[in-house]
Parts: structure tokens; C-alpha cells; sequence
């Protein structure tokens, strides 16, 4: 948003009264999103943190403070350091993975001749369609137990006869596959058009320059044209990847949860699945907000330490 | 979005604007509908002083909504001061009441399955003993006693709903399969059941399901009992070490369509024993006939004991509620004087036990069929899972379970671990 909007209109007063009212405008349109964002958000992150060092079962009043004890609780629970552990390996897997095919998607679709928009529009798609729903098909469709579910039917064209329960099985951990699969096809549609933006936004000069100084292979001018552009976008990719990533709990809740009220088992707990366990199905709500914190943390330290060794935000004079 | 507004706003633009943001503001803070709300009874303009919240989770079968509407309805008619706005809550109910319940704006009146003490300490829930009245010992005394804390009932049962194992007779002739009668008769039933397309059993999408806590209690361990934690037990480890031979024996029907709760995999042949309750039983008798019966799983072994699950909805009254007199007096006509009522709650769409004994011994439909061999099986093997095996108590537990059965992991040592932090867990728990 700007407040400097308004230019200069001739007449008494001059500039500064013509000002005035956009200024007003501005506080008076910004207030209720202000407000709201104060109202539900601050003021409720500010409530969980002093939730944290209560013992809130059952309530959200203040009242029973407790120190540090929710926070013993679940550093000392090995299902929530468990959860953390998946979490993190889950990250490890899904950002790098992402990030190769998102970018090779856009480099690919860039070079394209014809049908750019097409390729364009089909691959990103799936951003459009709603975790949950991507979920329940790869769930009840795709990888579903029966013989008739399409992996299922492959394997069999394949040989195996018996049918697999994808999602069940956790040794050898095949719900994996299924986690990765939905997850990937959900969002590198979305990371790619980023790529594709931020390669477009290279000017067509460079590579002719490139060209003159005898960069002929389209890898090399990739290494050393395209990969160093595009570092302002790899590493806003990175960022929202890694976030994404923590924040897993939409295609895990939807596949993973089998009973009436419960969730899924041990086996692909995130650390999101395992507070909202705690805090809404065990309504333990000092416990609840200590974890979301200890998440919090975790993001906050990944993201500027991913910021420090990629720079993000840095100008080019300062790195010089 | 940097882009600098391009033209300078006019007073008239500004009135403009935010007259039109007022008006947005107006339309939107009129529309008060709870948004939770599927439908409700909404009251008739009539001169009710008070209207209750009435919550319940959404009920599979079809008319229920209808019916609990109606009940609503007809208590307004005979109380014209009270009025009922009935929310029928889809998808994850038990998440959504235990945020409501927080606020003074949640449900006066709603349903559970378990009352915690913390429940109790949190004031979510107020004693019933008065609402209960007379007709207290009329109410299946093994049903009741789970929601009892401190000498006080904190729950009024709307149904009772025994889980037991559904089979395929035809499909049990063909394969030459009689009705096994211990745990090891069980899993062989299962292997030999399963053929091309058909799994022998269903007990749910991972793997396990209940078994994981049937399987013991076949065996005679509860689990817990009272406050102490019992399942670091050679009989849960025998119990386990079965379940994880059956489940290795690929027997057991996995990730389908629908859970263990709907009979849709014993319908369509995809397993041919399916762990379900007796709600299922209109819906089996509809697409197969007389073609399915039940029994109650076989005691693991000598010493065991078969095992019904009697699960169940009971109806509690929010203590923070506003209108608690309202409240009391319309649970009290609905789950305890209105036997027509609860009759048809129970025997009208699926089937379930009416929770009061003379009731349920005047259902017809429970005298007969399927039905009739599950209410021996109760009568004979009902057993209810303790009060205090609440979520987080149990959650070490399954996770010991399917470190055990799906992973091989060393059974003495898993449940050693788990059983430790379920205790610690149950230490914390009030004492009322």
C-alpha cells in the first residue's frame, strides 16, 4: 500500500490539503483489517503464550500457572519428539524435491514453442483443488487398499497379485508415497508459475550477450543466466516451502485419521496433528499452546537461518 | 499492489465508499445463524422466553435429523416458554463441542461418549441425579456407571450401542466355516476366508481397529483399572503377539472405502467378518437378507472372556449454561419420561439399545433375527470400556500397539514404556 498517492492538485490549499483526505481514506479503509488482525490474531497469540504456563484443561482461563510444566510435558513426550523428527525429515524430503521439479516444469514450459499456456495452465491446475480433496481421492481412489484401486490395479498388471493397503502399511513405510505423491502434485504447480514469472522477468539481452561471449549449451547458460536471476525467487520459494512444510497437516489429517474421533496412529504424526490432538481432542489447552510455541520457534529458526545462507533480502551493494 | 493509486479519492468517492462499507457491515452482522448449524427447529414466533442449543453429531441414518427436530418441536408445544434450536453438527463433531464449550455461547444441551473428571472440573458438564429422578434404576446400571463422579450422574444415555463381529452366513457354508469359539479359531476363520477379492476380516482401515483393545479384554485384561494402568501384562503381550500374526497373515481387509463402522465392506463382499455395531443391522438385513448374523468375539483362550463393546451417546447439560433449569427439564421430558420418543430415537432409523431396561424389553425389533443374538451377546459379554481410559491415557498405548503388531517392535519393553507415560498421565487426572 501506498499514502503518498495523491499528486498534487492545483488550487488553494495546495498540495497538502489535497492530501488530507487520502490520508484519512487510508487510516479509515486499513482500520477494520487493523483492527481484526489485532483483535484475532495478536491479542489471541499473546493469550496463547500466557496459556502456555497454565495448566488449562478443560478451559481457557488463566489462573493456574504452572511455569515450564506444559513445556516438560512435551519435550519429555516421545510421541511430540517423534513428531518433530518427522516433521523435520519431511521437510528435508519434500522442499528439495519440490523446488528441482517446480523449476524444471518452468524451465521446460518456457521453452516451449507452442502450447506455453496450455502446459502452463494443466500443471498448475492442482493448486486450485483443495488439500482435503486431494487427499480423499489419493486415499479412496488412487491408493486405495481394495483390488480395484488404480495402484493396486498397476501392481497387479505388474505382477503382484496381492493387493496392498497403501496406507496402512507403515514397515516397509509405503504411506509415504502416498503423503509425498498428493503433496507434490498439490503444490509444484504453484512454485512453478513463480519460476516461470521469474524467468520471464530475465531480459532477452543476457542471453544474447551470453551467447556473443560463446555460452552456447542450454546448460550453461542456464548455470550462469537463469540459476543466478532467479535467486531472488529460489529463495522465496525456499522460504514459503519450508513453512509449508512445518505446517503439514491437511493431506495427514485426511489420510491418515481412521477412527470415529481419533487420528492417524504414531506413524505420520506431525507436529500439528499431535496439538490439535492434545489441545482439541484432549481439550488440553496449556499443553496445546506450549507445542504450537516450540512449532513457532522451530520455523522461525529454520527461516533465518535459510535467510542467513541464502541471503534473502540482502541489495547487491551490500554484497558486494 | 505498489501500485500507486492512480487517481486522487473525492470526498463524494470517500461518502461513497464508505456508505457502501457500512451497508456491508449492516447485511452481514444481521445474518446471526450459528454457521455450525445444518438446520434447526428455529421457534415459531410463539412466546418463548428462553431458546436451548441442542448439539448433536451427525447420525448416519436417514430421518434422524427430521426426528430430532420433532422431538424439539413437541417439547416447545407442551412447554410454550421454551424453545429449541437442535444443530446438527457434520464431520468432526467431538473437536467442534470442545471449543463451543469453552464460551458461555456454547450448546446448552449436546451429546458426548465419555464424561473426564476434568469435564466435570471445568464445569462442561452438571449433575443429572434430580434429572434422573425416580427412573434412575429403570437405566442400565453398567451404562451409567462410567458417568458417575463423586457419587453424582453427569450424563443421561440416548443410546446404547453394543460392537461385535458381523459374518456372511453363506459366505462362512461355502468356506466351511463354523462360528469360531476361541481367539485361535478366529484367525484361522479369517485366513480361510480370504479368497480372490475377499478379505476374511474388517475391523478397520489400518489394520488394527478395536482389536487393539477387544483383543485383551478377550484375554481379561481391561487395561486400566481404576487409577492404575495394567496392560505392562503378559496377557496383553499373548493378546498382541495373536493380533500380529493375524494381521501378518494379510487377512484383514485394509484402506477401503468406508471404516468399520459402516457395513458397506461386508455388504459388498470385500470381507466377509466385519467388526460393526448393531446400529448397522437395518441397513445389513435391507441389502442381504437374512444372509449375515453375529456373534461376540471369542474368548482368547481358556480363562477369557467373550467380549461385546457396548459404546453409546449420552446426553449431558452444559454447566456454564445460561438457561440450566430449561435445560434440565427438557433432557428430563426428552431421555427420561418420553419413552415413545426414545423408542423411536432407538428403533426408528438404525438400531441401537433404548438405555432403559423396560423399553428395551418391549422392542419388538430386538426380539428377532440378528438383532436377537446380539442382545444375547450383550446380556452375556457387554462390557464397557472403564471411565478413565480417556484419549490421552490411551494414546501411548495404541501407539505401543502398532509399534508391536505392524513393526515388530519388542512387546514387553513397548508396553513397559507406554504403560509408564499412560500413568503419569493418569496421575494428573483429578481425583472426584
Amino acid at each position: 500500500m501506498t499514502t503518498t498517492a495523491a499528486p498534487a492538485r492545483p488550487g488553494p490549499g495546495g498540495r497538502r490539503a489535497a492530501r488530507r483526505p487520502a490520508w484519512r481514506a487510508f487510516l479509515l479503509l486499513t482500520l477494520p483489517m487493523v483492527a481484526g488482525l489485532f483483535v484475532f490474531k495478536y491479542v489471541a497469540i499473546g493469550w496463547g503464550l500466557l496459556l502456555s504456563f497454565n495448566d488449562a484443561r478443560g478451559t481457557i482461563a488463566l489462573g493456574d500457572w504452572n511455569g515450564l510444566d506444559n513445556y516438560r510435558r512435551l519435550l519429555g513426550d516421545p510421541a511430540f519428539t517423534r513428531s518433530l523428527v518427522t516433521i523435520l525429515l519431511f521437510t528435508l524430503f519434500i522442499v528439495p524435491v519440490t523446488f528441482a521439479l517446480a523449476l524444471g516444469l518452468a524451465v521446460l514450459v518456457n521453452r516451449l514453442r507452442g502450447g506455453r499456456a496450455l502446459f502452463r495452465t494443466t500443471f498448475f491446475i492442482p493448486a486450485a483443488v483443495s488439500y482435503v480433496v486431494g487427499a480423499l481421492v489419493w486415499k479412496m481412489s488412487l491408493f486405495s487398499g481394495t483390488p480395484s484401486g488404480v495402484a493396486n490395479s498397476l501392481a497387479y498388471l505388474l505382477g503382484y497379485e496381492e493387493s496392498i493397503g497403501w496406507v496402512a502399511t507403515v514397515d516397509p513405510p509405503l504411506y509415504w508415497i502416498v503423503l509425498v505423491t498428493v503433496r507434490l502434485w498439490l503444490q509444484t504447480g504453484f512454485y512453478m508459475i513463480l519460476f516461470l514469472a521469474g524467468i520471464q522477468q530475465i531480459p532477452a539481452q543476457l542471453y544474447e550477450a551470453a551467447r556473443v561471449d560463446g555460452a552456447e549449451s542450454e546448460a550453461r547458460l542456464f548455470r550462469h543466466i537463469t540459476w543466478p536471476m532467479l535467486r531472488n525467487t529460489s529463495v522465496a520459494v525456499v522460504l514459503l516451502l519450508i513453512i509449508n512444510a512445518f505446517q503439514a497437516f491437511d493431506e495427514f489429517y485426511n489420510i491418515l485419521a481412521s477412527n470415529l474421533s481419533g487420528l492417524g496412529g504414531a506413524d505420520g504424526r506431525t507436529p500439528l496433528i499431535y496439538l490439535f490432538q492434545t489441545a482439541l481432542g484432549e481439550q488440553n489447552y496449556g499443553a496445546g499452546s506450549a507445542g504450537a510455541f516450540v512449532v513457532t520457534v522451530l520455523i522461525v529458526v529454520f527461516t533465518l537461518l535459510q535467510g542467513r545462507i541464502a541471503g534473502f533480502g540482502r541489495t547487491a551493494e551490500e554484497e558486494s | 499492489m505498489d501500485r500507486p493509486l492512480t487517481r486522487p479519492l473525492t470526498r463524494r468517492g470517500l461518502l461513497k465508499g464508505s456508505a457502501l462499507f457500512v451497508a456491508g457491515a449492516a447485511v452481514s452482522a444481521c445474518s446471526t445463524g450459528d454457521p455450525l448449524a445444518k438446520g434447526g427447529a428455529a421457534p415459531s414466533g410463539s412466546a418463548a422466553q428462553v431458546t436451548l442449543t441442542h448439539w448433536y453429531h451427525e447420525y448416519g441414518e436417514e430421518g434422524t435429523q427430521q426426528a430430532a427436530m420433532k422431538y424439539a418441536a413437541d417439547f416447545t408445544t407442551a412447554n410454550p416458554d421454551i424453545a429449541v434450536k437442535v444443530s446438527w453438527i457434520p464431520g468432526d463433531y467431538a473437536t467442534k463441542w470442545t471449543a463451543a464449550v469453552l464460551t458461555p455461547e456454547g450448546p446448552d444441551v449436546y451429546e458426548v461418549n465419555d464424561v473426564s473428571p476434568n469435564m466435570v472440573k471445568a464445569g462442561q458438564v452438571t449433575p443429572l441425579d434430580d434429572v434422573l429422578g425416580a427412573e434412575k434404576s429403570d437405566f442400565n446400571a453398567k451404562v451409567l456407571e462410567p458417568y458417575t463422579w463423586g457419587g453424582h450422574v453427569y450424563a443421561v444415555p440416548m443410546v446404547v450401542d453394543p460392537m461385535l463381529v458381523f459374518y456372511r452366513k453363506s459366505l462362512f457354508a461355502e468356506a466351511g466355516v463354523s462360528v469360531p469359539t476361541s481367539f485361535a479359531e478366529f484367525a484361522a476363520a479369517a485366513v480361510k476366508l480370504t479368497r480372490g477379492k475377499q478379505k476374511g476380516l474388517f475391523v478397520g482401515n489400518d489394520g488394527i481397529g478395536p482389536l487393539n483393545q477387544m483383543v485383551p479384554w478377550s484375554n481379561g485384561n481391561l487395561l486400566i483399572d481404576d487409577r492404575e494402568i495394567i496392560y505392562d501384562d503378559p496377557k496383553v503381550i499373548e493378546a498382541l503377539s495373536a493380533v500380529k500374526d493375524l494381521y501378518d497373515a494379510k487377512a484383514m481387509l485394509q484402506g477401503y472405502s468406508t471404516d468399520w463402522w459402516d457395513p458397506g465392506a461386508l455388504i459388498n463382499g470385500a470381507a466377509a467378518m466385519q467388526w460393526v455395531g448393531m446400529w448397522a443391522v437395518p441397513g445389513l438385513t435391507e441389502a442381504l437378507g437374512d444372509d449375515f448374523d453375529a456373534f461376540a468375539l471369542p474368548p482368547f483362550g481358556p480363562g477369557g472372556q467373550a467380549v461385546v463393546n457396548m459404546g453409546g451417546w449420552v446426553q449431558v447439560v452444559n454447566g456454564k449454561s445460561r438457561n440450566l433449569e430449561a435445560a434440565r427439564k427438557y433432557v428430563r421430558w426428552l431421555w427420561v419420561q418420553n419413552t415413545a420418543a426414545q423408542t423411536d430415537w432407538n428403533l426408528g432409523y438404525g438400531f441401537h439399545i433404548p438405555p432403559r431396561n423396560s423399553a428395551a424389553a418391549q422392542a419388538g425389533k430386538l426380539n428377532t433375527g440378528p438383532a436377537k443374538t446380539v442382545m444375547d451377546a450383550v446380556a452375556a459379554h457387554g462390557v464397557k470400556q472403564p471411565a478413565l481410559w480417556t484419549a490421552e491415557v490411551r494414546q501411548p498405548y495404541t501407539d505401543a500397539v502398532t509399534a508391536i503388531v505392524k513393526k515388530g517392535a519388542d512387546p514387553g519393553k513397548t508396553l513397559a514404556a507406554a504403560a509408564k507415560r499412560s500413568q503419569d498421565i493418569l496421575d494428573q487426572v483429578p481425583v472426584l
